[in-house]
């Protein structure tokens, strides 16, 4: 299915509550435009390539949507409203599942580059 | 050393040495789509600086470089790597300072 992956970077100081607030008002303005949310996965707290916002880490998160526009729209003027999400970036996908079930891979399975040096042993 | 049997259609001859070029290739060509997120992978296309590694060196293709590209660029955008590697401002004001 074609869609939308959504990244997005919240503050690092957030508390458990503050970034389910901020994922599930994030959600809900998705499904209000129209939209549907397939998938989801937090990466948790991650140090940052470049300060951004002043901030060195931030905590990761991903959502997996249909392709949506009106809805990336909404979730998107939500963000840029709300001092904790600090950066945040959509991309479109051929095929949402398929990206997710990498996505899964990588975070469990490690970086690919590993798996290719393994392989030529 | 092993070396393939197939012929190769170029040889240059230097007196009495003969060089047979190679084509270099390289592991990413091999991947149907290059993981913007997968940062550890990026990084061996990138140099000291954080530049983009030409093709000529890594023997990317031409499709596969193009997509390491965006794929770089992406993972930029995001924070997941850095735009410029060990700058350090000469005022101590603006700049990482790491590296």
């Amino acid at each position: 299915m074609k869609g939308y992956e959504i990244v997005f970077i919240m503050d690092p100081n957030l508390g458990e509550d503050g970034q389910k607030e901020i994922i599930d008002k994030a959600k809900s303005a998705y499904a209000e435009s129209g939209g549907q949310i397939s998938q989801e996965t937090g990466w948790g707290r991650r140090k940052l390539a470049y300060p951004v916002k002043k901030r060195e880490y931030g905590i990761y998160h991903v959502l997996y949507g249909d392709r949506s526009p009106e809805a990336v729209k909404a979730v998107e003027a939500q963000f840029r409203f709300n001092d904790d999400v600090i950066k945040w970036q959509t991309i479109a996908v051929e095929d949402v599942e398929q990206e997710h079930a990498a996505f899964e891979k990588l975070r469990t399975e490690g970086s690919l580059s590993k798996q290719i040096a393994d392989r030529g042993r | 050393m092993a070396r393939k049997k197939k012929r190769v259609s170029r040889k240059w001859v230097y007196g009495n040495r003969i060089i047979i070029p190679r084509r270099k290739t390289s592991e990413l060509n091999k991947l149907a789509e290059i993981p913007y997120k997968d940062v550890d992978l990026l990084k061996n296309y990138l140099s000291e600086r954080g530049r983009i590694v030409p093709r000529r060196i890594t023997g990317n293709t031409a499709r596969t470089q193009r997509q390491l590209t965006t794929a770089i660029k992406r993972a930029r955008n995001i924070a997941l790597l850095s735009f410029s590697e060990g700058y350090v401002a000469q005022d101590g004001a603006a700049g990482s300072g790491r590296g």
